[in-house]
C-alpha cells in the first residue's frame, strides 16, 4: 500500500478510537452535572431528583455535617436556598465552599431536603487539560510524519536525490 | 556507509513505537478518564494529573536525551547525532511548554492560582527559556559547524537546571507538592498509579517515536540541501569536483 | 554581507534577552523564591521591619479554628507549623480545598497587634493520593511529614 495512504488509514483507526473513548467518558458525566442553581429551584420548584450547585453562605451552617446532619444556607447569584441535608457523615460542609447538593425541593416546607453533598467536580479544567496536552501533540506527530512520508516519496522520484 | 543502515532499522521499528504509544495512551486515558476513583481531597481535578505528569516527566527525558546527545556529539562529531539534538530540542521543548499550560490548568481548581513563582514553577519555566534559546541559536548561526558546537555546549551548561527542577520540591519551601514516587514510597493508591504508569510509558513512547520521525526529517533536510549543493555547483564551477 | 550582519546582530540581541532572563531568575527572583513563604514560627519572630509588609506564609489551618460567624465579613482561623501558631483574619473567598488540617499558602501583612490580615489564600495539598474509601478506613500513604515539608 502506498505509505501516506497506509498513515492516514492508521491515523484514522486512532481517530475513531479517541472520539469513541470522548463519547463514552461523554455519556459517564452527564448523569455528574448539576443540574440547576438555587434560584432556579426557588422560583421553577423542579419536581423530583435534582442537583443544586451553588456556594455555602457564610454564618449559616448549624448542626453537624460530620454526625450526618446539618441545614444551611446554599448561594446562588440572585437568591439563596435554604438547605436540610440528612446523610452519611460529610467532612466538605463549611462556610465558602462550592457545592453540589443532591435531593429534592420540599415546596410546603419550602427547604431543599438533601439526602447527598458532593463537592464541584470541574469538569471544564479536567477537559481542558486533556485537551491543551493531547490535541497540540497530535497535531504536530501527525504533521511531521506526512512530511517525512512526503518528503521518502518525493526521494523516490526525484533525481535530486538519486546517489552519487 | 552506515548513516543509511541506522535509518533503515530505525524505519523497521517506528511503526512499533508508535502502535506501543497509541495503545499505551488510549489504555491510560480510558483508565484516567473512566477506571479510576475520585482523590479524597481534590475529587475529579486529580485526573488532570495523569495528564501533566507525564508531559513533566517526558519533557525532563527529552532534555537528558539533548545533553547525552551534545556530549556524544562534541566527542564523535557525528552529523547525525546533531541532528538527533536539534530534533529532540524541538520536541522537549514543546513537551516543556505543554507541561506548563496543563500544570496551569491544574493549579488554578487546586491552589487557586493559574501560576506562581515558587522555585518548581520558576526552575521549570528556566528549563523552557533555555530550550528556547537553543532553538533560537541554532537559526542565528550560519556556519553548520559552529552552530552544532556552540548548541551543544548550550545545551551542557543548561543540564544544571535539571536536577533543580527535579529536587526543587525537596529542598526549598514550595507550593507545589513533593514528589509522589521518592525513597519513602509510592504515595499514590493502586487504581490511580495503574493510569499514571501507562500514560508515563505511552507519552515516553510517544517521544521516542516523534524523536525518530523528526530526526530523519531534518537528516533529509540536510540531504536535500547538500545535494542541491553539489548540483548547483557542479553547473557554475564544473571542473572544481574533479 | 548586509544579511550577515542582521544575523549578526539578530544573535547578540537573542542571547542577551536569553542571558538577562537566567541572570534575572537566578539573581533576582530564583533568590527569593527558596524562601517562598515563611512559618509562623518565622512570623511570630519577625522584627517590626517586617511589620505591615506584604509577605506569605505557610503552614496547616488549624482543627476547629475556623469561625465565619463574626459581624465583619471574611473569616479568622489559625496557621501552624507545629512549633508557632498566629491567628489570621481573612477577607475573600477560599479556594476549594481550603479546609481544617490542610495546608495553606497565605498572602497578607503581619501587625503590631500580632495578627496576619489576608486577603488571598493559595491550598497547598499535600502529594498523597487515593479515593475516600481508602480514606475513611483509615489508609495512610508513606509521605513526607507536612511540617516538615514546610520548615526545611
Amino acid at each position: 500500500m502506498n505509505p501516506l495512504r497506509l498513515l492516514y488509514l492508521r491515523w484514522s483507526v486512532v481517530l475513531v478510537a479517541v472520539m469513541g473513548l470522548a463519547a463514552l467518558t461523554a455519556q459517564h458525566y452527564r448523569d455528574h452535572l448539576a443540574g440547576f442553581v438555587p434560584q432556579e429551584v426557588t422560583r421553577e420548584a423542579p419536581a423530583g431528583d435534582i442537583r443544586v450547585a451553588g456556594m455555602v453562605q457564610r454564618g449559616t451552617v448549624t448542626g453537624n455535617a460530620r454526625a450526618g446532619h446539618a441545614a444551611f444556607q446554599l448561594m446562588g447569584r440572585e437568591a439563596s436556598l435554604p438547605v436540610v441535608y440528612e446523610g452519611p457523615p460529610q467532612d466538605n460542609l463549611r462556610a465558602f465552599k462550592t457545592l453540589v447538593v443532591i435531593g429534592a425541593w420540599d415546596a410546603s416546607a419550602g427547604v431543599f431536603r438533601a439526602r447527598e453533598i458532593g463537592i464541584v467536580p470541574n469538569y471544564g479544567f479536567v477537559a481542558g487539560a486533556y485537551l491543551v496536552g493531547l490535541l497540540p501533540l497530535a497535531l504536530l506527530v501527525f504533521a511531521m510524519s506526512r512530511r517525512v512520508n512526503l518528503l521518502y516519496e518525493d526521494m523516490k522520484t526525484s533525481a535530486l536525490y538519486q546517489e552519487d | 556507509m552506515t548513516i543509511h543502515r541506522v535509518i533503515r532499522g530505525v524505519q523497521r521499528y517506528q511503526g512499533w513505537v508508535g502502535g506501543g504509544a497509541a495503545l499505551c495512551l488510549l489504555a491510560g486515558l480510558y483508565l484516567g478518564l473512566l477506571g479510576s476513583p475520585p482523590d479524597y481531597v481534590q475529587g475529579e481535578v486529580v485526573r488532570i494529573m495523569y495528564i501533566h505528569v507525564p508531559l513533566a516527566h517526558t519533557a525532563l527525558l527529552g532534555y537528558t536525551v539533548l545533553a547525552g546527545g551534545s556530549v556524544w556529539y562534541l566527542w564523535k562529531r557525528d552529523p547525525v547525532v546533531d541532528n538527533m539534538c536539534h530534533a529532540v530540542a524541538a520536541i522537549s521543548a514543546c513537551f516543556t511548554a505543554l507541561a506548563t499550560a496543563t500544570g496551569m490548568i491544574w493549579g488554578k481548581p487546586t491552589w487557586d492560582a493559574w501560576w506562581t513563582w515558587d522555585a518548581r514553577l520558576t526552575s521549570f519555566a528556566v528549563l523552557l527559556l533555555i530550550l528556547l534559546g537553543y532553538l533560537m541559536l541554532r537559526t542565528m548561526i550560519d556556519d553548520p559547524d559552529k552552530e552544532a558546537r556552540y548548541a551543544a555546549v548550550l545545551a551542557i551548561l543548561g543540564f544544571v537546571d535539571l536536577p533543580i527542577v527535579h529536587f526543587s520540591v525537596e529542598w526549598w519551601r514550595t507550593l507545589h507538592q513533593p514528589q509522589s514516587i521518592s525513597l519513602r514510597g509510592v504515595s499514590i493508591a493502586s487504581g490511580m498509579l495503574a493510569p499514571l504508569v501507562l500514560m508515563s510509558l505511552g507519552m515516553s513512547l510517544l517521544f521516542s517515536y516523534m524523536l525518530m520521525i523528526r530526526t530523519q526529517l531534518l537528516y533529509l533536510h540536510r540531504l536535500l540541501d547538500a545535494k542541491k549543493g553539489r548540483l548547483l555547483s557542479r553547473f557554475h564551477a564544473p571542473n572544481a569536483d574533479s | 554581507m548586509k544579511k550577515m550582519r542582521g544575523k549578526k546582530i539578530g544573535m547578540a540581541v537573542s542571547i542577551l534577552v536569553i542571558a538577562g532572563a537566567l541572570g534575572w531568575l537566578a539573581l533576582g527572583n530564583f533568590g527569593d523564591n527558596l524562601v517562598y513563604f515563611f512559618t509562623p514560627s518565622e512570623v511570630t519572630a519577625f522584627s517590626p521591619d517586617y511589620y505591615g509588609k506584604k509577605v506569605r506564609v505557610g503552614g496547616m489551618v488549624v482543627q476547629g479554628s475556623v469561625r465565619t460567624d463574626m459581624d465583619d465579613p471574611g473569616m479568622t482561623f489559625d496557621l501552624t507549623d507545629g512549633e508557632a501558631t498566629i491567628p489570621v483574619t481573612f477577607t475573600g473567598i477560599p479556594p476549594d480545598l481550603f479546609k481544617e488540617g490542610q495546608g495553606a499558602v497565605v498572602e497578607g501583612y503581619w501587625t503590631d497587634r500580632r495578627r496576619f490580615h489576608s486577603t488571598f489564600i493559595m491550598a497547598k495539598h499535600s502529594e498523597d493520593y487515593m479515593p475516600i474509601e481508602l480514606k475513611r478506613a483509615g489508609v495512610e500513604l508513606p509521605r513526607k511529614d507536612f511540617m516538615k515539608s514546610l520548615v526545611q
